[in-house]
């Protein structure tokens, strides 16, 4: 898996510290805030001009100066899926639209802990993914929707 | 001691379970389809004898679901509230058993009497499946068959079951127990539906779980002031403790039961090998060969049509001249001509084009049954997805081939109401069958040694308009966001041999009644208009339908067929697209024989006219069934209307435009 910096994090996406690119004070006080290698954080949402940002670690939430957020190489958790090449496997972790579609992706057994394989991706066309015993065909729209996480 | 009983059995299940194939084995060719009342759902239905009992099955729609957020479940779940069928027949496709077993567990919730058939045994057992059938009836409390529907094996002890089951007082309703904090507020909901008028018919609890499923039309049924209240209560009470909406905890109670219920009764091998379907699709549908592959298939597809029905529509044509020949014989002089020209004229065009529609309805089937249509679809959904449509819609696309009516009433399957219309509005430029007979009469006097070219060019042709009038469509006139499209593909299967036939049957049966009732009636009127004034030669420019056409004629200059003959024939063809061929022929006065070389000399047609005719005739005004098709899908005459106007407009514009700037390099 590739690295980014949390600030290339889309909206809600959660994402592991793999190294922090800064010295010093803010250094310290981003350690005594949580932000540690290894620690679990999420993008909430970026303010309007992409200053400040805010993020959520260990359970609180926080804002944050945009040259400080690019300085932190994170590895995403959870990926959309519709950004799974062939032949990857995932586990479903979330999704990011409306009851409606839960509702119809849940009657098909497309739920969150469910492992799915991606047999074709011909994005921005449709995808084909296998899921237990049977083979559904999602339109990127539906993939952009869902969040796993790859194994 | 027997009785005669009548026994209604419903068949449920999942799409692609295998619930076509056990209907058609079950009833035979004994079976009738129509629409469920109000909606544009496809109804089956089939009777069978067995041991003395009449049967009646109904073929519910294909669903996943019973709640009420699409036509095909609340068609399905209404049957079974209401009609209240005997027994339910629940069709699971084994290899696949959780997924299937969701609607299973809402099926068994609603305390009819159900039988569980597990089809597929075979693929189950190749995949190293093990069921503990046994164990499985005791923990939901239902029969449960093995089966192979598309062997027959099973089917016995299937008709025993169910004349049993129809015997028996029903058994409770199953009872999935959902957690304490949800059977609360099912508890609630019961005791204020047992409150209101009618409450205690059926089962409170089913609806109490509809209810928290937010189901709309259930809603509607118990509308009431304190409902509204309670119900508001417990699905925030829900929503506050578990941060989920109800349905949703919902459906993760009844996936847990199941994954429960399979850790005892399934065994599956510690890593499941590679299924047969998916190394094919590796291949088939692959990014980059996926395309390819498809436009082989058509190819092969045409090729297959073609080379087996030439012989036989050429015999057909002969046996028809000949008794035609015979019949003008006739006295007195009116009647021998009306049956010689008009009606064995007019029977014979139907007749030779039954062995290509015919043989186009089995590829159809084949291509359908074995799994690859739907293929199709996510192949070409890159394609579709840059004019603003989904692979689905080109299923519908590739019907119209055999018969538009067929691809228009296909549009069903699209869920989107403004890419249903679109599709609706687009498939007549796809090239039926009938509008091959212009083409291979056409192509063959102008075009000798390149008919195959000239043929496969017009059906390039017709799907590049349909696909830019849908862009025009799609993105202009029906404006707004693409939808989510999600699609189950089969398992890739074998088609069997009753179940191509059968597909075939009912699409062809509904093609020749229209033909036959349209076109009899049609070669009478084109019969009289030709031969009146009583007396002028027949259909001479002197006939009544002379004047007709010398009147429309000078519109169609431009393009490079202004005689009357032409013009004649193209407002035949408004009645059905074969009678442009048979309406020239009887204007000529010979069968289609040599019909070509006549038109050639007597119109005075260069190869590019010939060419601009065959253009104008693909795209112009569909067939009147067609257009009362698209009136009936897509909701009215104003869209029937516009079909007519603009379908014309295009037609007269891109033959005008071949023949214009044609002429400027041939002369």
């Amino acid at each position: 898996m590739t690295t980014i910096r949390l600030s290339e994090l889309e909206n809600g996406q959660k994402a592991r510290i793999v190294k922090i690119n800064l010295e010093g004070d803010i250094r310290r006080r981003l350690s005594d805030m949580g932000l540690v290698n290894d620690a679990e954080v999420q993008l909430l949402r970026v303010a309007p001009l992409g200053d400040p940002v805010e993020i959520r670690v260990k359970g609180y939430e926080l804002s944050l100066r945009k040259e400080v957020v690019s300085e932190i190489e994170v590895e995403p958790v959870n990926t959309r899926l519709v950004k799974l090449a062939a032949g990857k496997t995932a586990r479903i972790s979330s999704f990011g639209g409306g009851t409606e579609l839960i509702r119809r992706l849940s009657d098909l057994g497309l739920n969150p802990g469910v492992e799915v394989t991606i047999v074709e991706n011909h994005y921005p066309g449709a995808m084909l993914i296998t899921l237990g015993g049977s083979r559904l065909v999602l339109s990127s729209e539906l993939a952009e929707q869902v969040l796993v996480r790859e194994i | 001691m027997s009785f005669s009983v009548k026994i209604t059995i419903a068949l449920a299940g999942n799409p692609n379970a295998g619930k076509t194939t056990l209907f058609n084995t079950l009833t035979g060719g004994h079976q009738s389809v129509g629409n469920w009342p109000g909606v544009t759902v496809e109804k089956k239905e089939g009777f069978l004898k067995y041991e003395g009992h009449d049967v009646h099955v109904v073929d519910l729609p294909g669903v996943y679901s019973l709640t009420a957020h699409s036509p095909d479940e609340v068609v399905s779940r209404n049957f079974i509230i209401n009609e209240a069928p005997d027994v339910v027949v629940d069709i699971v496709d084994a290899s696949n058993l959780e997924r299937n077993l969701y609607l299973s567990v809402q099926i068994l919730e609603m305390g009819v009497p159900s039988i569980i058939v597990l089809n597929m045994m075979d693929v189950a057992e190749k995949n190293g499946h093990k069921i503990d059938i046994a164990a499985l009836s005791a923990e939901i409390g239902a029969d449960v068959v093995p089966l192979v529907a598309s062997k027959g094996q099973g089917i016995d002890d299937l008709m025993k079951r169910v004349v049993e089951a129809a015997a028996k007082k029903p058994a409770p309703a199953f009872h999935l127990n959902y957690g304490e904090e949800i059977e609360t507020e099912i508890s609630r909901l019961e005791s204020v539906i047992f409150d209101l008028p009618g409450g205690t018919e059926h089962l409170p609890r089913w609806y109490a779980l509809k209810l928290l499923e937010q189901d709309p039309d259930i809603f509607a049924k118990f509308d009431s002031g304190v409902m509204r209240k309670t119900l508001k209560e417990s699905l925030d009470h829900l929503d506050n403790i578990f941060g989920d909406k109800a349905e949703t905890l919902i459906a993760s109670a009844r996936y847990g039961f199941i994954a429960g219920l399979l850790r005892d009764v399934l065994k599956k091998p510690e890593v499941e090998s590679r299924s047969t379907s998916e190394k094919i699709d590796r291949v088939l549908v692959n990014r980059i060969l996926g395309i390819p592959f498809f436009l082989l298939i058509m190819l092969g597809t045409f090729e297959f049509i073609f080379t087996l029905s030439r012989p036989m529509t050429v015999g057909i044509n002969r046996l028809f001249e000949w008794l035609g020949r015979l019949a003008v014989g006739i006295r007195p002089e009116w009647l021998g001509s009306l049956l010689g020209r008009g009606v064995l004229g007019g029977v014979g065009t139907l007749v030779s084009f039954i062995p290509p529609i015919f043989l186009l309805f089995i590829a159809i089937a084949i291509l359908e049954d074995c799994g690859y249509m739907s293929r199709a679809a996510f192949v070409m959904d890159k394609v579709m997805h840059k004019i603003g449509l989904h692979g689905r819609s080109f299923i519908p696309m590739v019907l119209a081939f055999g018969c538009n009516i067929s691809g228009i009433m296909a549009c069903r399957t699209i869920e989107n109401p403004k890419d249903r219309l679109t599709t609706i509005l687009v498939t007549p430029f796809m090239s039926c069958g009938a509008r091959l007979t212009i083409y291979v009469l056409l192509a063959a006097a102008f075009f000798p040694g390149q008919q195959g070219l000239v043929v496969f060019s017009l059906y390039v042709l017709g799907i590049l308009v349909a696909l830019l009038a849908a862009l025009v469509l799609r993105k202009r006139v029906f404006a707004g966001e693409s939808s989510h499209f999600v699609m189950e593909l089969p398992s890739y299967r074998w088609p069997t041999f009753t179940g191509v036939l059968v597909h075939m049957w009912q699409r062809g049966k509904a093609f020749l009644v229209k033909a036959g009732t349209v076109i009899l009636g049609l070669v009478v009127v084109a019969w009289f208009l030709s031969s009146m004034p009583w007396g002028v030669p027949y259909a001479s420019g002197g006939s009544w339908i002379g004047h007709i056409g010398k009147v429309v004629a000078p519109l169609l200059s431009p393009a490079g067929f202004g005689q009357w003959q032409a013009a004649v024939s193209l407002m035949f063809g408004f009645l059905a697209k074969e009678v442009v061929v048979g309406t020239m022929g009887a204007i000529f006065g010979v069968s289609s024989g040599n019909l070509g070389q006549i038109i050639s000399s007597q119109l005075g047609w260069t190869p590019l006219a010939a060419y601009s005719f065959m253009v104008f005739s693909l795209l112009y005004l569909p067939c009147i069934a067609s257009i009362n098709t698209i009136r009936a899908e897509a909701g009215g005459w104003k869209w029937a209307l516009f079909t007519a106007v603009y379908t014309t407009v295009i037609a007269w514009v891109a033959a005008t435009v071949i023949f214009q700037v044609g002429s400027l390099f041939v002369h």
